[in-house]
């Protein structure tokens, strides 16, 4: 097929992606079929209107990127756009300057892909994620005041973060005294691990509560000794019943 | 500085720190706990940070400069009331408190001095 025969109208129209032009004074100058079902103002009457109007959204009254993406700038932003039916819909933007043929700055084209569901299901496999590990690492009463957290599986900084905060939050609203941190579950130490189980030890009494961390067998043992890790100051068992038996041996002594 | 008061429960000093402070205010109420401690020759010091919701590293440090400040006068000092996320910005910010005594109400305070 010869080059001159390509109708650049009819990529523009049939192209999947929601592209509109906009002139200078936020005018619509353009608008394809995708455009018109995302905004649900059909092809014909968007063309004039207030690209404002047309597809409206957060940064319209705030901060439009009209003036930036004139300037050439490359602007990609996700926005918050009202849909078809008036609901919030999440789109990602992108856009590129309309010059004339010599030169002059005419406005911007404006591409939108809906990210609505993409978002959503980014954000069901965020929380679905969290609650796993708040499932593998529960805050269990063991005792009065005492608090168990088995570790089980890899600790990683982001799971010795939400530990951390559970645990905090379940000392200081039970008002524990001690809190014991079982590493027996936990599949591999190393300096990392290591580091996430001395600072959620130390944050523990910080709130108040005396750490103690139980579960280290001879492997965690020769491990923290080969990485000749610190654990001064803080209270370690072999096993789960010696930690709790200490535990509950203080609080007799009240 | 009119916002902090002190109490005094036989010889320990106990002050409760109100409010978020800005670092000059929290310059001055360091420096007047540690004055009053002197004064009324205490032998221990309770300061409640209860109320704090967040902490920087400026009060962070400045907390960790009075503790062993008081320490070296042979005063005793109990830290209560540390918050949850206070004690997650303690130790982000590498202030872990190291040999500070805490606890989390001022009736196990006065029983750990």
């Amino acid at each position: 097929m010869a080059r001159s025969n390509i109708d650049y109208k009819q990529i523009f129209m049939d192209t999947p992606v929601a592209v509109r032009a906009v002139s200078k004074d936020k005018i619509v100058l353009a608008a394809n079929k995708e455009m018109a079902a995302l905004s649900g103002v059909p092809m014909d009457k968007a063309i004039g209107m207030p690209c404002y109007e047309q597809f409206s959204g957060e940064l319209c009254e705030t901060a439009c990127p009209l003036q930036q993406a004139m300037a050439g700038e490359k602007v990609v932003v996700e926005v918050e756009k009202k849909g078809v039916d008036g609901s919030e819909i999440l789109v990602r933007l992108y856009t590129t300057p309309l010059v004339s043929e010599n030169g002059e700055a005419l406005g911007i084209v404006e591409s939108y892909i809906d990210i609505t569901r993409e978002r959503e299901d980014q954000e069901r496999v965020n929380s679905f994620q969290k609650t796993l590990l708040e499932q593998a690492s529960p805050v269990i009463r063991v005792w009065d005041g005492v608090l168990g957290v088995p570790i089980m599986g890899i600790l990683d900084s982001e799971r010795t973060q939400l530990i951390m905060e559970s645990l905090l939050e379940e000392i200081v609203s039970r008002e524990a005294e001690v809190a014991i941190i079982d590493v027996s579950g936990i599949a591999m130490v190393d300096s990392a691990v290591a580091d996430h189980l001395i600072r959620t030890a130390k944050a523990v009494r910080l709130v108040g509560a005396l750490p103690i961390l139980t579960g280290i067998n001879a492997d965690i043992a020769q491990t923290i000794a080969r990485l000749s890790i610190d654990l001064e100051g803080l209270k370690t068992m072999s096993t789960l019943r010696d930690g709790l038996r200490y535990a509950i041996s203080l609080q007799k002594g009240d | 500085m009119a916002s902090l008061a002190k109490m005094h429960f036989g010889d320990v000093l106990l002050v409760p720190i109100q409010e978020e402070m800005h670092d000059t205010a929290a310059e001055e109420v360091i420096e007047e706990i540690i004055t009053e401690a002197e004064k009324m020759s205490a032998r221990g010091v309770v300061i409640d940070i209860s109320a704090l919701d967040i902490v920087d590293s400026f009060l962070g440090r400045l907390l960790q400069e009075t503790v062993r400040a008081l320490a070296a006068m042979g005063k005793k000092v109990v830290l209560v009331g540390i918050q949850p996320g206070v004690a997650i910005t303690l130790i982000e910010l590498g202030l872990p408190l190291d040999g500070i005594e805490t606890a989390f109400n001022l009736e196990s305070a006065l029983k750990k001095l």
